[in-house]
């Protein structure tokens, strides 16, 4: 009946909106009584007048009514708003313990979260700084089928390839031919080493880099010249205005290139650029001038030559889209100025690079990332929130029925369920905002080291933008009205009866589904520990697994100059006594960067070949396992001779290799070596050769022994010395430089063990949360247990028994995702770890563990303490 | 004894006046009668919750009536206590205002 009067009354005269205008300002009744008035009036008024006056008349007595209205109803909300701040911060006071937990666990969940998107989004910030960015492509060549690869992207093109677009293709606005570049500037004597480019003079047009001084559009248009950044002018000429200044320049050979020209010049300064971004697949110091290439003596033909893919082209397009018809002609470039070339040229969007790793032979200096790894990182981030978040509400709605008290008392005097409910979300808003603050100045203050994990600058001043805060804003909100929702509902829910009747404990309801909160806490943190585990143990497996030659004491020495000297050094380090083995190589040994063909039957096929010196497979330790090593004694082995490895053998289908001529060049294979891994355990080993490239040799490799390695080093670079002209020795161990290839791999890994551990650390602040407060609870039941005569083992066994119940089961949802999503991330790798039982076990007896140090205490105190303590109070 | 403010002394005046029909209408119209010119719905209704809270007034709600439109009205009594504040402040009033007979003699 109440109801239907209300709804009659609502269909009264008075214009909708003042309805609404008034609902929302007044209580319901008070609502219901000024309406009634108004309506009263209206229908006598309505006798004598029109509708229209009445109408007006209405809203006028609505619109006059309603200062007094706000006073009223405002000075009252003000008045509960500051009573719930007064509740808020006496319950904060009042269970210290309880508010660290819920605040540091919040806190630190946004943190975590605050950190991971700021490193995320400054992935995703690569290479956007351009205008035009979408219109910008690179183009590189795809192979399909080749080199024992289902697919394969090799990002440098030849020099011509940007020109010849522009001059051809409509679709195609401009163009910029980049070379990598690095070398020695020398000013008073002083030697710098700086990395840098060659660019062609479009440069500036195609990519917006800030130039300083100087003429965009004419600094890069005439041989020698050169183009510094700021810091690298600053460092070179302090203060003084470096335009004009003339010095000397060294260029230094390229190490994944092959042998080059030694070439030395002066370039003049044509002028300044701002640093490049942190953001930029391009990472230079300063640009010389493409045209200084084909000025120096021997490289006439350089640019114009179609035979060496050592360049890196970029085009902007009219479209955001290539066209069919680009795309089309774009491929056939292949047969028009590579025959015998498989590969096909295709573009690659600039905001790709970063995020691409599959490309072989990319630009030096810019680390790729994987965009998988994004989207792990980023989920990551989510569920440390969410655990953050449960954490908050099993603690606050576990509370709550220790505050029945409160909430039976505001029910009586009248509070309605919205108020209440308003209360609670607006007190678990204030603490996500004050766990928001502290978040972010831990993510501050945490940010050098996070930096230096993440190997990336990331800098607090990032945070200082509009959408960084807009993040941490509707973060706070976010948090606050998922944590708060629950405890909220589950305030407003309680019967005015059953809390006064009841003394205490929440409704099963409410505890079942808290528990099946922690059981999805758990369950989270569990299946996070486990993947930590399989991350490490994949990293640690291709760390240490046989790859088919000894990697440790190798050390390599990439020569500036070469020829008879290199023979003189191989000489000299052979002499010593700790020096095992020496020999050369033509290029970065065991990488493969040259390709030669041969036939199988009418077919060619590509395969990848390798230039080494004679002793080379000695310093290795590669196994030969069937034929013999290069050696002296054999004059030919110079001209004919090559040894495969046996995947070679295999792909040729090579019966008894030793002795087979290969066609067309009739190569004889005079010997196999076991199968080794050549680049990344993501690839497939692939059939390769050696030949004998003793004279042309660019590295020097040697073995040494284990004992004495700084002396040895000393010795060598002593030797070093020696022979070169330049003080600038160089050199790496092998097992270094096998580690950088894994060094993304090893970096996510790290990232994940760090934030699986925050998220364990959260959910074990929440477990020792719910621990002491259903201890707390059960205080009388436990003394009186004990004045029963329960051991404190018993009364230990009783404490824990729901919680372990919690991870175990939280176990059970853990393990099939465990399998899933591992499985997953493990197909990518060639070489993989079985996922065994053990690691399944150790996480959930992690989850265990954690659990009894987290309850451990709490229980061990109840345990012990004398019931009397716990009785007497009543 | 706390002074009323003018608007709590004109609305409990209104309501002792019209006895048991006082309700919001013509509370309205009462004060309209007594001082000239009508006040607006929001003032009557937040001087009326104050003294509903210092409990000078006591709030009914009728049963529907006809005159509404089977509606209820929501009535307004006062309490022992508002009745003693009200013969208070008149006498208060007529203390004020002793003597004072011709104001014509100030202006002067």
């Amino acid at each position: 009946m109440r109801k239907n009067r209300y709804k009659r009354i609502n269909k009264g005269n008075v214009p909708l909106f003042g309805r609404l205008l008034l609902r929302l300002l007044m209580p319901t009744d008070d609502y219901r009584e000024f309406i009634g008035n108004l309506n009263e009036i209206y229908l006598k008024t309505r006798q004598h007048s029109s509708a229209l006056f009445c109408w007006f008349w209405c809203w006028i007595r609505v619109i006059e009514s309603i200062p007094a209205i706000i006073t009223e109803t405002v000075s009252w909300r003000l008045i509960m708003l500051s009573n719930y701040i007064k509740v808020a911060f006496r319950n904060l006071k009042k269970y210290k313990a309880y508010s660290f937990i819920n605040l540091s666990g919040l806190a630190i969940g946004m943190a975590c979260f605050l950190l991971i998107t700021l490193y995320v989004k400054n992935e995703f910030r690569y290479d956007t700084f351009h205008n035009d960015h979408d219109r910008l492509f690179r183009v590189i060549r795809h192979y399909s089928n080749s080199f024992g690869q289902d697919e394969l992207l090799v990002g440098g093109t030849p020099a011509p390839i940007a020109e010849r677009m522009i001059d051809e293709m409509a679709e195609v606005e401009n163009g910029v031919t980049i070379g990598e570049l690095n070398g020695i500037l020398t000013i008073n004597d002083n030697d710098l080493r700086e990395v840098g480019i060659f660019a062609g003079e479009s440069f500036f047009d195609m990519f917006s880099f800030v130039v300083l001084a100087g003429k965009p559009k004419e600094s890069l248009n005439k041989p020698f010249t050169i183009i510094l950044s700021k810091s690298l002018s600053e460092k070179m000429f302090a203060d003084e205005n470096p335009v004009g200044r003339v010095f000397r320049f060294t260029k230094l050979k390229n190490l994944s290139r092959g042998p080059n020209e030694k070439e030395e010049y002066d370039v003049t300064v044509t002028g300044i650029f701002e640093d490049v971004p942190r953001a930029s697949h391009l990472q230079f110091e300063y640009i010389i001038s493409l045209a200084t290439v084909a000025s120096t003596p021997g490289n006439e033909q350089r640019l114009d030559s179609w035979g060496m893919s050592h360049y890196y082209n970029y085009v902007k397009l009219s479209n955001p889209e290539p066209g069919a018809e680009l795309v089309k002609m774009l491929e056939e470039y292949t047969d028009r100025f590579r025959k015998g070339d498989v590969g096909k040229y295709i573009l690659q969007p600039l905001e790709d690079i970063h995020w691409n790793e599959q490309v072989v032979d990319d630009i030096p200096g810019h680390g790729a990332n994987s965009l998988k790894n994004a989207y792990i990182l980023m989920s990551i981030a989510f569920v440390i929130l969410l655990i953050a978040c449960i954490n908050y509400m099993n603690l606050a709605s576990a509370r709550f029925s220790v505050r029945l008290k409160e909430i039976g008392l505001r029910k009586v005097i009248g509070a309605e369920k919205m108020q209440l409910f308003y209360q609670y979300m607006g007190e678990s808003l204030f603490m996500s905002v004050f766990a928001g603050l502290i978040g972010a100045g831990i993510a501050v203050a945490a940010l050098p080291y996070y930096s230096l994990l993440v190997g990336r600058e990331l800098h607090w001043t990032e945070f200082v933008s509009f959408s960084s805060l807009g993040i941490l804003v509707l973060l706070t909100i976010i948090a606050g009205t998922i944590s708060g929702i629950y405890p909220a509902l589950f305030a407003t829910g309680f019967k005015l009866v059953a809390i006064l009747q009841s003394r205490g404990s929440g409704s099963k309801k409410g505890s079942l589904f808290r528990n099946s909160l922690v059981v999805v806490q758990y369950g989270i943190s569990i299946f996070l520990i486990a993947s930590t585990i399989v991350v490490f143990r994949q990293i640690q497996f291709i760390k240490n697994s046989d790859i088919g030659y000894n990697r440790e004491n190798i050390v390599v020495i990439p020569l500036q100059n070469y020829g008879a000297i290199g023979k003189n050094i191989l000489e000299d380090l052979k002499a010593n006594s700790s020096v095992i083995a020496v020999s050369g190589s033509y290029e970065i040994p065991l990488t493969l960067n040259n390709v030669s063909h041969y036939s199988k039957g009418d077919k060619s096929i590509s395969v990848y070949m390798s230039g080494i010196g004679y002793d080379f497979v000695d310093v290795f330790e590669l196994e030969i396992v069937d034929g013999r090593n290069f050696s002296r004694e054999y004059g030919r082995d110079k001209e004919t001779s090559i040894i495969v490895n046996e995947a070679f053998v295999e792909k040729f289908g090579l019966t008894d290799p030793v002795g087979k001529l290969m066609k067309p060049s009739d190569h004889e294979v005079i010997g196999v070596v076991k199968n080794f891994q050549q680049s990344s355990m993501r690839q497939n080993i692939v059939p390769m050769f050696f030949f004998l490239s003793a004279d042309k040799d660019t590295y020097i490799t040697a073995r040494i022994s284990p004992d004495n390695i700084p002396e040895t080093v000393s010795f060598i670079e002593e030797t070093m010395e020696k022979y070169s002209s330049e003080s600038n020795f160089d050199y790496w161990f092998q097992d270094e430089y096998f580690d950088k290839i894994y060094k993304s791999d090893q970096r996510a890994g790290q990232i994940f063990g760090l934030f699986a551990g925050l998220s364990i650390f959260i959910a074990c602040l929440g477990m020792y949360g719910l621990a002491s407060f259903s201890i707390e609870k059960r205080a009388k039941e436990i003394a009186v247990r004990k004045v029963v005569g329960a051991s404190s083992f018993e009364i230990l066994i009783i404490v824990f028994r729901p919680f372990l119940k919690w991870v175990v089961i939280a176990n059970i949802f853990a393990v099939p995702a465990i399998f899933f999503v591992m499985n997953k991330w493990l197909q990518e790798f060639i070489y993989k770890i079985d996922i065994d039982v053990w690691i399944y076990i150790l996480s959930g007896l992690i989850g265990i563990f954690v659990t009894i140090l987290a309850v451990g205490y709490q229980s061990y105190r109840s345990a012990t303490s004398n019931p009397v303590d716990m009785l007497k109070c009543e | 004894m706390l002074l009323l403010s003018r608007s709590e002394e004109i609305i409990l005046a209104a309501i002792w006046k019209l006895k048991i029909e006082a309700y919001g209408v013509t509370i309205r119209e009462q004060i309209y009668n007594d001082i000239g010119h009508y006040w607006s719905f929001g003032v009557i209704y937040k001087t009326l919750k104050k003294m509903v809270r210092k409990e000078y007034v006591r709030r009914f709600e009728t049963d529907p009536s006809s005159e509404r439109g089977g509606r209820a009205k929501y009535v307004y009594e006062l309490t022992e206590e508002g009745v003693t504040c009200l013969a208070e402040i008149q006498k208060i009033n007529a203390d004020v205002w002793a003597g004072i007979t011709d104001l014509t003699y100030a202006k002067k």
